[in-house]
């Protein structure tokens, strides 16, 4: 055990809700991260769709990309390193 | 209540294998042989409480998630498996018979209202520590779905 302490929620959406968009899955995974600016410039530069879009909060801040099956990943950098945090 | 947390997220790819490499390469995410990434910290319960986390694509013709239609299941983790199945029998929901005595522990599965295979996973005590990550991803944050009544869910 590395001791980081693991947060992982579980969050319902209205079936018409477009947070998941451009995706069209029913459900998006989250992914703690670190180094998230990194991380965005790694996936754009590698030809991955990732948003322009970067949303900050106190909780943390959160970056967009998808994947190979055309699932929108989240990814979010918590403000404290290890994670502890609870959007 | 015995859930402790989210023990993984699985779900169906059309190319498992594929996207298994494309998150090894860009996320970091280390998948055994045709399995998933597992990912550990710490509970927020008991002092050692352990948070095993798997992230895990099946192939599409998978039969894991039977008889929900949905591409993907969620994993729980929890405490007390056998008192929590009986419960969810005596509420009269559609909770499979057996528990299931695996490797990794014990398993039990429920449908939801919403028609999604639910996966209660005791884990078995001896299981391996897993080492801390060195990608970008430390580990599992959230997993999201689209639901008729998110109210009546959460409920």
């Amino acid at each position: 055990m590395d001791g980081t302490p693991a947060f992982t929620a579980w969050e319902p959406f209205p079936a018409d809700t477009d947070y998941f968009d451009p995706s069209d899955k029913p459900f998006m995974i989250n992914f703690r991260v670190r180094q998230l600016d990194d991380l965005l410039e790694r996936l754009r530069t590698a030809g991955v769709e990732v948003d322009a879009r970067l949303d900050e909060y106190d909780y943390g801040r959160f970056g967009w990309a998808m994947d190979p099956d055309g699932q929108r990943i989240e990814l979010w950098e918590p403000p404290d390193p290890e994670g502890t945090s609870d959007p | 209540m015995g859930v402790r947390g989210i023990g993984g997220i699985f779900f169906k790819s059309a190319a498992p294998d594929a996207l298994r490499a494309w998150y090894r390469d860009y996320l970091g995410l280390a998948s055994g042989d045709g399995g998933g990434a597992w990912f550990e910290g710490q509970g927020d319960g008991q002092p050692g409480e352990r948070a095993l986390t798997v992230w895990g694509p099946f192939p599409d013709t998978t039969d894991y998630f039977d008889p929900s239609s949905k591409p993907f299941m969620i994993n729980f983790r929890v405490v007390d498996l056998e008192p929590l199945v009986a419960s969810l029998h005596a509420a009269g929901e559609a909770v499979d018979d057996e528990i299931f005595e695996g490797e990794e522990g014990r398993f039990a599965w429920v449908m939801d209202p919403d028609g999604h295979r639910v996966e209660l996973w005791e884990p078995a005590d001896h299981l391996p520590a897993r080492p801390p990550v060195s990608g970008p991803v430390t580990g599992l944050g959230g997993v999201f779905f689209k639901t008729g009544d998110p109210s009546a869910l959460k409920a």
